[in-house]
């Protein structure tokens, strides 16, 4: 009751109380930006696992609207800033090696860049630095993999022999050559054609929490909510009819129980998925147990009728197989 | 005084659905639909499937069971079918609803589960979305029995979960009969945290004379429940009221509304170091409306004045229907752009069910100027005063209904700059009845609306000349006895710039983005519906979606698409 009358007594007191202008001077906006000295970052080398940021100075004659880019020259990931200032300034471009989205940042060589929106006669302004250590901890999302290096920080584990993730098919490989990538390395391809009687199966690739952990002991570590996980990778439907996609999480129940989600590539090109762990489906009725996740399969089949002859080939690509927590990466699914 | 203890009915609005298999403790009731749609994308694009065919087919079951006469269960479970689902994949059971409901003492009625909530338009109200003026059946149908029935858009109330109490005393007096009460606290969904909304009124009336509602309503997180994470607390308080007095054999009406709210964000317990609590935003508004009403109802005029601050927030009452952060769903990528969807499109706000909005948002929502840029978030729109002028007139033989609105409006506080926007806006809508002239008794039905809206600033970089026009127009004619010929035209059109600013980050202004537009977004569609009867239609019908960019031709495109619709409610 107190509060109901504090704020009607402030409707009668004040009703005429606002502010001359809301929001930054649109006006400042117009005049072009003179840079003034050298635009340069504070390190040439960043190692984020020990706390170290990074920023960058840069002056200018008035205020001005800048865009301050990083991007990953391996990774292709992006970090923007982006304000209405006349500097550049530790204040307002410090940066602890978090992405914008996937893809992330690995250790690698960044190009920073300065642009002006609205002004694109004035040259841009570049510099670059190194990333010689990510610290993946601080990313609220994780990289599971991005089938180039696998596995990958926090998941440790051993590097299957060639690179890739297990799968004894020879078309399920990490490739980079067939379709445009979607971030700057390697993507998983599988394909083939079903290769038993009324059977749609094609192939599986399977990735446990930990590679070495053959015995399957080791879970992943993510929330026990179910309603907190969510499971984002990028497919590319590579325009084979028929194909039929299944997103396996195999959870620590007897002899294993699955969490399944299925994808059936129309559209074209890469596109971004995420899935809610709770709204994986199961014939289980266990409770979902994001915690007890011991391995992961991508299962390639077919839609094709099974009893037709010939069974036709179907392929998919796949990168950036990523957790995240409270929020999905891309639109959900 | 005399004085006794009345049920009073509350402001929730329940789905209302004629019931079978009825018995004295269970009864049940159903909607069901059936949906099956071909897109045909126009050439040139590559990036898109050419054709895409989806539909599916759905109950809503409901059940309500009475243990007693004073106690309701209610649930609605949904059993959806996906066209195209293999091996029961796409095949969905959920429970969509649940609530229960009574009276104790026969006084106090009370709900608790999924309830729906409306107060007034500056407190509590979900504002109808965009795109529709008195719009042609032939789109109206989809957008109630899709998009919003499945987004548990009912009128103007906001769907929640959580409990409401009303009740009210009636007196035998000559100042008042009647004081209710009406209380409610609810769960809101946001991410991190635990966020509540809760409120209620106080109602005071006489019957053919005055009512006095005071109102207060407050949005906030549960301290302590991450440590990491700010607290937002949001309340609006306000008094509304009204009186009817007679005028010869004619009406007045006199109505307002005003009060306060205050937007404060609470530091986190475990905050960083460098942590900047965002200011505290106090806003107030002022609105009164006086209107003359002729005896028949024939003639209807009113005049608004009103005076919203420029940080009044309200956030039951400017959350809007439609996601403008949202992509559409169908042919989303267009122009052979991989990274940038298009725009919101008239037929998305129409059809697409995954762009509305299903809850309470704590900060400002985007809008889309496309749409209306006079009045986005409907009368509690921040940082808005002017007058608004209405007039509404229907013959005694129901012939012909006109409603029109226009108003001059401006910035309370200039907005990147001191100085102010103006606003027009002018909304007109009619209903003509042909077959009434031609004294035939099957309908034929000639009917549309407009809404235009102008925005003007001056200045150098911060000038603003941006204006929307859209058009909407249908035909329904009874062909032979239930089987009706229902066609549609819609048009928007912008052309100008604004400026827009991100108001995410705890309603502070952002940056502004420069936004410009010339676009022209047509639908046109036609079909047959069979009304089996009140309850039960099947239609077919094409639509014909076109959308121009007049700055960009590369990015314009077209598609087209048949439906085949059933729905049936019982």
């Amino acid at each position: 009751m107190r509060k109901i009358l504090i704020l009607l007594s402030a409707a009668v007191l004040f009703s005429c109380e606002n502010e001359d202008q809301l929001g930054p001077d649109i006006e400042g906006f117009g005049a072009e930006p003179v840079p003034v000295g050298v635009f340069e970052s504070s390190v040439e080398e960043v190692d984020f696992t020990v706390g170290e940021t990074i920023f960058f100075t840069q002056s200018f004659e008035n205020p001005t609207q800048w865009t301050l880019s990083l991007v990953g020259m391996n990774s292709g990931a992006t970090k923007t800033f982006t304000s209405v200032t006349d500097a550049l300034t530790e204040t307002n471009t410090s940066w602890d090696g978090v992405a914008d989205a996937s893809p992330f940042f690995q250790a690698e060589k960044v190009i920073a860049t300065v642009s002006f929106p609205g002004f694109p006669n004035v040259a841009s302004l570049v510099d670059t630095f190194t990333i010689t250590k990510v610290n993946g901890a601080l990313i609220q999302s994780v990289l599971f993999t991005d089938f180039s290096v696998s596995p990958v920080y926090p998941f440790g584990g051993q590097v299957p022999a060639g690179g890739g993730w297990g799968s004894d098919w020879p078309t399920t490989n990490n490739t980079n050559t067939a379709y445009p990538l979607y971030d700057a390395n390697a993507y998983l391809f599988i394909e083939g054609a079903p290769w038993q009687a009324n059977n749609p199966y094609v192939d599986i690739t399977e990735m446990p929490a930990n590679v070495g952990d053959t015995l399957s002991d080791t879970h992943l570590p993510l929330f026990s909510d179910p309603e907190r996980v969510y499971i984002n990778l990028a497919v590319y439907n590579t325009g084979t009819e028929d194909t039929w996609l299944q997103l396996q999480m195999m959870e620590d129940v007897g002899a294993g129980v699955a969490r399944s989600w299925d994808i059936r590539p129309d559209w074209i090109g890469w596109k971004n998925i995420a899935i809610k762990y709770s709204d994986l489906s199961s014939d289980n009725t266990s409770a979902y147990d994001p915690t007890n996740v011991k391995q992961i399969n991508l299962i390639l089949l077919s839609d094709q009728d099974v009893t037709e002859t010939p069974q036709n080939t179907v392929s998919v690509a796949i990168d950036q197989l990523v957790f995240s927590f409270d929020s999905p990466l891309g639109s959900i699914n | 005084m005399k004085k006794k203890l009345i049920y009073i009915l509350g402001c929730t609005l329940g789905l209302s659905i004629a019931s079978f298999g009825q018995s004295d403790k269970v009864k049940f009731g159903a909607i069901s639909r059936g949906v099956v749609q071909e897109s045909t994308l126009s050439e040139g694009d590559t990036l898109n499937p050419n054709r895409l065919s989806e539909g599916h087919a759905l109950v809503d079951l409901r059940m309500n069971i009475n243990p007693n006469k004073k106690t309701e269960i209610g649930t609605v479970v949904r059993m959806q079918s996906e066209l195209g689902g293999f091996f029961g994949a796409g095949a969905d059971l959920e429970l969509r609803q649940l609530f229960v409901k009574g009276t104790l003492y026969d006084v106090v009625s009370y709900e608790l589960g999924d309830i729906y909530l409306q107060m007034s338009p500056y407190t509590l109200y979900n504002n109808d979305g965009e795109g529709a003026v008195n719009e042609a059946t032939v789109f109206k149908q989809y957008r109630t029995d899709v998009s919003n029935y499945d987004n548990f858009n009912i009128g103007n109330t906001w769907w929640s979960q959580g409990g409401h109490i009303n009740f009210g005393l009636e007196f035998d007096s000559t100042i008042v009969d009647g004081i209710g009460f009406d209380l409610f606290t609810t769960r809101v969904q946001a991410p991190n945290t635990m966020r509540f909304m809760s409120g209620g009124k106080v109602s005071a009336f006489k019957k053919k004379g005055y009512l006095i509602n005071a109102n207060f309503i407050q949005l906030f997180d549960a301290k302590k429940v991450n440590p990491t994470q700010e607290s937002l607390q949001n309340g609006v308080a306000s008094l509304e009221g009204s009186y009817t007095m007679g005028l010869n054999s004619n009406t007045l009406v006199f109505s307002g509304e005003f009060g306060a709210s205050q937007y404060k964000v609470l530091a986190p317990i475990e905050a960083a170091e460098n942590y900047i609590v965002p200011e505290d935003k106090t806003g107030q508004f002022f609105t009164a409306r006086a209107g003359f009403e002729t005896d028949d109802n024939g003639v209807k005029v009113g005049a608004r004045y009103l005076m919203n601050g420029s940080e009044f927030y309200s956030p039951g009452a400017q959350s809007k229907r439609i996601n403008y952060g949202t992509n559409p769903l169908l042919f989303q990528n267009v122009a052979n752009d991989p990274f940038n969807s298009r725009s919101l499109h008239l037929y998305d706000l129409m059809a697409d069910r995954d762009i509305y909005n299903p809850g309470i948002s704590g900060t400002l929502m985007a809008y889309d100027p496309r749409f209306g840029n006079a009045l986005p978030y409907g009368l509690a729109t921040p940082n808005r005063t002017g007058v608004i002028v209405d007039a509404a007139y229907t013959d005694s033989l129901k012939v012909v209904d006109v409603n029109l609105e226009f108003g001059l409006l401006s910035d309370v506080s200039g907005v990147g700059t001191t100085e102010k926007r103006s606003f027009t806006h002018v909304k007109a809508q009619a209903d003509f009845y042909l077959n009434k002239i031609l004294s035939m008794k099957k309908q034929i039905k000639i009917y549309g609306g407009t809404l235009f809206n102008k925005t003007t600033r001056g200045g150098t970089v911060s000038e603003i000349d941006l204006t929307s026009l859209q058009i909407d127009a249908g035909l329904d004619v009874e062909i032979f006895s239930k089987l009706y010929w229902v066609s549609g035209v819609k048009q928007m059109s912008a052309n100008g710039n604004e400026f827009l600013f991100d108001l995410s980050d705890h309603n502070q202004y952002g940056l502004p983005t420069f936004y410009n537009v010339d676009v022209t977004e047509l639908m046109f569609a036609t079909g047959l519906r069979y009304q089996f009867s009140d309850n039960m239609y099947l239609s077919v019908k094409n639509f014909t979606v076109d959308a121009a960019n007049n700055a960009d031709s590369t990015t314009d495109y077209s598609f087209n698409q048949w439906m085949l619709f059933f729905s049936l409610k019982l």
